[in-house]
């Protein structure tokens, strides 16, 4: 724009933005996420110990809400970030994900997509870039072991909203009030949540012994499945720590 | 540099030399005049003011004799009572053919101490075909008389001035009388005889109407025969906010639509940013008035605000006025006037119509964007001003994706009679169709997703457009009594037919009505019907006077209207054609009564305070048939609709008081209490129809320095009871609580000399809500704050109006070339937007150039000529328009896009 046209709006400019008071401000603070440090094997249903060689999780996007639950009531969001991306939560080391754009404000819940979103338009979730690069919600592979059977496993788990519009992941209440300081949001993602309801029981003969040295998959419509898609969705979510985040 | 009294003799008037000055240094037109003689001779020239003009003041002279700067001696000279009538034989001096008399200006009839028989003396040259070439104001008893006499001169015709059987260039005083109407109580007739014009002012010129000749009246005989046309029943002014924006002002600057002459309102912008099918967006004084929610709009006394429309409360569409019929604007900022009713909460402004130049007037333009106007206009010569009839098609390709417009228009008023009753009917007709960008978000036009002035490249968006259709017929009666009373009734009809197809928010709406259909498109179809008929009477008593220095009136009014409106509101698959959800399905009939009272009481000369008050009956029948709605996934168990009625009374008082400390300088102080209707859906049964109440207070001065210098400087304070912003989810406007605006305006009004008018005015505002809606449940953290500033609402607007008008004698032909420049200027501060985010400041310039010759006039219009790419609207909002991106859930900023640089040529004959 030249100077000719720029005189009569800097002049205007200048008289009357130093004096408005648009109530809510914007501001942005850095996202950034890891894994929680396991020690020792995870316990898992039946007297199963679990150990995860591999938790990969497709992340995002990530939306904070004023309301005391997200969801539905979430249409208008204090703060996201609309990316999409794969953290190893069994690497404690926090990852930088970038930027979240936010409203000053309390935020009372939040909800977040897992490899999947189902936009308004579609009749079906379609893979986020994250989800398309993983081919599932989560990877996970590992061996769990009871007594002196040990079973390697592994596992590509795809979950998404059932309902077009609406995210797949929603939290409880997670009370923060955002300001133009926010210095960052480090989330940390505990992968035993999502495996710890896993019964490995329907892995064995009906003698109770295993045979499939090769290891088993997680297969759709087995409890192993559905019970990492409850840890993923039905779970507890990952904990916030507001103090600070990486710079990407 | 302005003389402080009005009444001041020339001789005696800084405001001549001012006019001396310029003749001799800084007019363009005039040099020109001087270098390019009409006979082709050299002239002398006499630069000194004081030296008398060989040729006599009021003495037809040949061109080769003279030339401007004589004139202008000439003008000055002329006042001496001891100059000679005319004495050279061989001239005949130039004859009155016609002259309508001057409008006797409304201000003027409670300004002050007039005599009521006022005149105005100019001085004019005239070319060899008797045509006026310019006009200087020589003697005025004040601004508004001084506008008047210009107005009425242009339209007078003489015989020129002749030497030896030719027609010659000849310069003349006249007085331009004003007197109020002595009526024949056996006729009714309002003809009278103007006072005699000072001999020393027009010895030479007969001053006589066409009637005076045509009964072979002595040329010798001074005075005019005149009629007067009163047009103010009442007293209009009541607040220093109060300004009535004149047809100089008007045509200053060009004007792209018949609307955008609401721009030179102090304080008043407006912007169409749903295209050229839906009404104009309104701000003013702080108020985002939305479509007319809170601004109380008229033509010709046809009332155009539509309680309960669906696209907007108070919605009024001006789409059909035509600029060239609008004579002045009355605006009432603030509510202050009893008469001021429904939606007169940041003002009103009332457009009178009326056509200066008489004749058939043929006009066409043409221009950027394939853009076209053709304009037919009669206005039959022998009639009054305010009769004629006029006829517009506009069309335009759009200057952006999906804005294609077709519309067209025509508005007819007649002036009937002539005695105590005069009539006045009127009637328009108005269609537009209109496809609309709409919205687009700010982030993907910086993105680079879709152009500026584009549209989203997706079948909801493209689908977006508007139907207007409209017709209203009115008939209005005066009654002037013999005792001084007055009395006013009126009549009209109106049907109104609305549709509109509009997706601000992409993909977010589900269905209320299908389970599980969602996505389809957020394209909001809303139908809208409207059948109004409304009447208004009011009596305004004779003078009463008890003492030597206490005069009062009183007057009593009643305006009353019955609406019947249908409403519908879906939503539209616009890739199937398919309504996919219902949203809104209503019937209602609306009654408004209102009743006021008003004591005007004279205390001296000086101090006037006026008492008044109003009272409005509002009822409501409201049937809605979706309310009460079964979602899709439970059994019924009851029928779905609500019916149900409300009503109420909303009350207060208005008042005034104005101190005239001198003749140039006036202090008004003014409180007013108004209100706006409910939108009648919001409303449930036995509700007592919550009103928006609104209190106004206004203090100001204003000041006439000089015959044609008005200045004003105002304050104001306005609390509403529940204001309302825009909620762009729904498309519909939601409650926000209470609010306050303390603002002040500063506006001049300039006319140094008869070829300059200039207008500017500049509105600051602090706006803030007072009480926003708690937090709720789904609104844990509303966006508005206690304190913050009201959204969308600009604290600054600036406009400034420019006109210049020359004659030019080129030589190339014997008739002069006039010349027209005009230059409009716009501006607006960055206004806040919900949710932290501001709009930018923007600011507008539009200008023009016309040349006349004859019956002919070329001219070029500029609008928006730094190509200023601006937001006409903009809001704060979520939408989801890119489905194969992540769903933000932010409050992005979206706006419609202004008009970029547009030009167009104009052609217009006169007939």
């Amino acid at each position: 724009m030249s100077l000719l046209k720029m005189w009569p709006l800097g002049l205007v400019g200048l008289l009357a933005t130093s004096c408005i008071d648009s109530g809510q401000e914007r501001t942005s603070f850095l996202l950034s996420a890891n894994g929680s440090p396991i020690d020792g094997p995870i316990a898992a249903r039946n007297d199963w110990q679990i150990e995860l060689d591999t938790a990969n999780l497709a992340f995002g996007p990530f939306y904070l809400c004023a309301s005391r639950t997200a969801d539905t009531l979430c249409d208008i969001a204090q703060a996201e970030w609309l990316d999409s991306v794969i953290i190893d939560a069994l690497n404690a080391e926090p990852a930088a994900l970038g930027e979240v754009l936010a409203i000053e404000g309390t935020i009372r819940s939040y909800m977040y997509d897992l490899g999947y979103s189902w936009p308004n338009d579609q009749s079906a979730p379609t893979a986020t870039a994250a989800g398309a690069n993983l081919g599932a919600s989560v990877q996970l592979s590992g061996i769990a072991y009871r007594d002196d059977i040990t079973i390697p496993f592994s596992a590509l788990v795809s979950t998404a909203s059932n309902t077009a519009g609406s995210v797949t992941f929603s939290s409880q209440s997670s009370y923060h009030t955002i300001t133009s300081a926010e210095p960052g949001l480090l989330l940390t993602f505990d992968p035993s949540l999502w495996v710890d309801d896993v019964d490995f029981d329907v892995f064995l003969n009906e003698d109770g012994t295993f045979t499939a040295e090769e290891g088993v998959v997680f297969a759709e419509d087995t409890q192993p499945y559905r019970a990492v898609v409850s840890g993923l969705v039905a779970g507890d979510g990952p904990l916030f720590s507001w103090n600070g985040a990486l710079a990407p | 540099m302005y003389s402080s009294n009005p009444r001041r003799p020339l001789a005696a008037s800084p405001r001549v030399g001012c006019w001396r000055w310029w003749r001799r240094h800084a007019g363009l037109s005039l040099i020109l005049w001087s270098a390019l003689p009409l006979t082709g001779q050299a002239q002398p020239n006499t630069n000194d003011p004081s030296q008398p003009s060989a040729a006599g003041p009021n003495k037809p002279e040949p061109q080769s004799e003279r030339q401007p700067n004589d004139q202008a001696a000439a003008g000055h000279r002329e006042e001496s009572p001891t100059d000679p009538p005319p004495t050279v034989p061989e001239l005949l001096p130039p004859q009155i053919l016609a002259g309508p008399a001057a409008r006797y200006p409304e201000s003027a009839l409670t300004g002050g101490p007039l005599s009521g028989n006022e005149a105005v003396v100019l001085h004019l040259v005239l070319d060899p075909q008797g045509t006026v070439q310019t006009a200087a104001l020589i003697q005025s008893p004040g601004p508004a008389f001084s506008s008047a006499a210009l107005e009425a001169i242009k339209l007078w015709r003489f015989a020129p001035a002749q030497r030896a059987g030719q027609p010659i260039p000849a310069s003349i005083h006249v007085s331009v009388p004003f007197q109020l109407p002595e009526f024949d109580l056996t006729t009714g007739a309002a003809s009278h005889r103007a006072p005699p014009a000072s001999p020393q002012a027009i010895p030479s010129a007969a001053h006589r109407s066409p009637e005076a000749a045509s009964t072979s009246e002595p040329a010798d005989t001074y005075g005019a025969e005149a009629q007067v046309a009163l047009k103010a029943l009442r007293t209009s002014e009541r607040s220093a906010s109060d300004v009535a924006v004149t047809r100089e002002v008007l045509e200053a600057a060009p004007r792209s639509e018949g609307a955008e002459v609401l721009r030179s309102a102090p304080g008043l912008y407006i912007a169409r940013g749903e295209g050229d099918a839906v009404g104009h967006k309104f701000m003013l004084r702080g108020f985002d008035a939305e479509h007319g929610q809170d601004l109380e709009l008229s033509v010709g006394g046809l009332p155009l605000n539509q309680p309960s429309h669906l696209h907007g409360q108070g919605y009024a569409d001006l789409g059909f006025l035509i600029g060239e019929v609008v004579e002045q604007l009355d605006v009432k900022e603030g509510v202050y006037d009893p008469a001021q009713g429904d939606f007169a909460v940041a003002g009103s402004i009332g457009v009178q119509l009326g056509v200066a130049q008489r004749g058939i007037t043929l006009r066409s333009s043409y221009g950027s964007f394939n853009s076209f106007r053709q304009l037919v206009l009669w206005a039959p010569p022998a009639e009054a001003r305010g009769t004629f009839a006029a006829v517009q098609l506009r069309g335009t390709d759009g200057f952006g994706e999906n804005r294609f417009a077709r519309s067209g228009s025509a508005i007819a008023q007649v002036h009937l009679g002539n005695g105590r009753f005069k009539y006045r009917a009127i009637g328009l007709v108005y269609g537009a169709r209109a496809d609309m960008a709409g919205v687009l978000r700010r982030s993907d036009v910086d993105a680079g997703k879709v152009d500026f002035y584009d549209v989203y490249d997706l079948p909801t968006a493209k689908a977006q457009n508007a139907l207007a259709l409209k017709t209203m017929v009115g008939f209005f009666g005066e009654y002037r009594g013999t005792a001084g009373d007055t009395g006013s009734f009126g009549l009209w009809l109106g049907l109104d037919d609305f549709r509109l197809q509009q997706n601000f928010t992409g993909y977010n709406q589900y269905s209320y009505r299908l389970l599980g259909v969602s996505g389809r498109g957020d394209l909001i179809e809303q139908t809208n019907h409207g059948t109004a008929i409304g009447l208004q009477a009011s009596y305004r008593t004779a003078t009463y006077q008890p003492t030597g220095w206490a005069k009062a009136r009183l007057e009593l009014g009643t305006q009353g209207r019955i609406d019947h409106i249908t409403q519908a509101q879906h939503l539209i698959d616009a890739q199937r054609s398919q309504t996919w959800d219902e949203r809104v399905d209503a019937a209602i009939q609306a009654v408004d009564l209102g009743l006021y009272g008003d004591l005007e009481a004279r205390l001296s000369s000086y101090f006037v305070v006026r008492l008044g008050a109003r009272a409005d009956l509002l009822l409501y029948s409201v049937k809605d048939a979706l309310q009460n709605q079964i979602p899709a996934t439970r059994t019924q168990s009851f029928i779905e609709g609500y019916r149900r009625s409300a009503g109420g009374i909303a009350a207060g008082p208005r008042t005034s008081a104005e101190l005239r400390l001198w003749p140039w300088l006036k202090l008004l102080a003014a409180y007013g209490e108004g209100y706006r209707s409910p939108q009648a859906r919001t409303l449930d049964d036995g509700e007592r129809a919550p009103f928006t109440k609104v209190r106004s207070a206004d203090v100001g001065t204003r000041l006439d320095f000089a015959e044609n210098l008005e200045i004003r400087l105002i304050g104001y304070y306005t609390r509403l009871s529940d204001d309302v912003v825009f909620e762009a989810q729904e498309g519909r406007l939601e409650r926000v609580g209470a609010s306050r605006r303390l603002g002040g305006v500063f506006y001049l009004k300039a006319q140094p000399w008869s070829f300059l008018i200039a207008s500017t005015s500049l509105t600051y505002v602090d706006a803030e809500l007072l009480d926003p809606p708690p937090p709720s449940i789904s609104e844990p953290d509303p966006p508005f704050e206690r304190g913050q500033n009201l959204p969308f609402v600009p604290p600054l607007v600036f406009r400034a109006d420019l006109g210049s008008k020359h004659t030019l004698h080129t030589g190339l032909s014997d008739k002069p070339i006039r010349l027209r420049l005009g230059l409009g200027c716009t501006a607006l501060s960055a206004r806040p937007l919900p949710y932290g985010d501001f709009s930018a400041p923007f600011a507008l310039i539009d200008g023009s150039l016309h040349l006349g010759l004859g019956r002919f006039e070329v001219g070029i219009e500029g609008f928006n000529l730094l190509d200023s790419q601006y937001a006409a609207t903009e809001y704060n909002f979520v939408s989801y328009w890119d489905t194969s991106a992540p769903q933000s859930r932010l409050p992005q900023r979206h706006f419609s896009a202004g008009a970029p640089r547009t030009l167009m040529a104009t052609l217009q004959v006169q007939l």
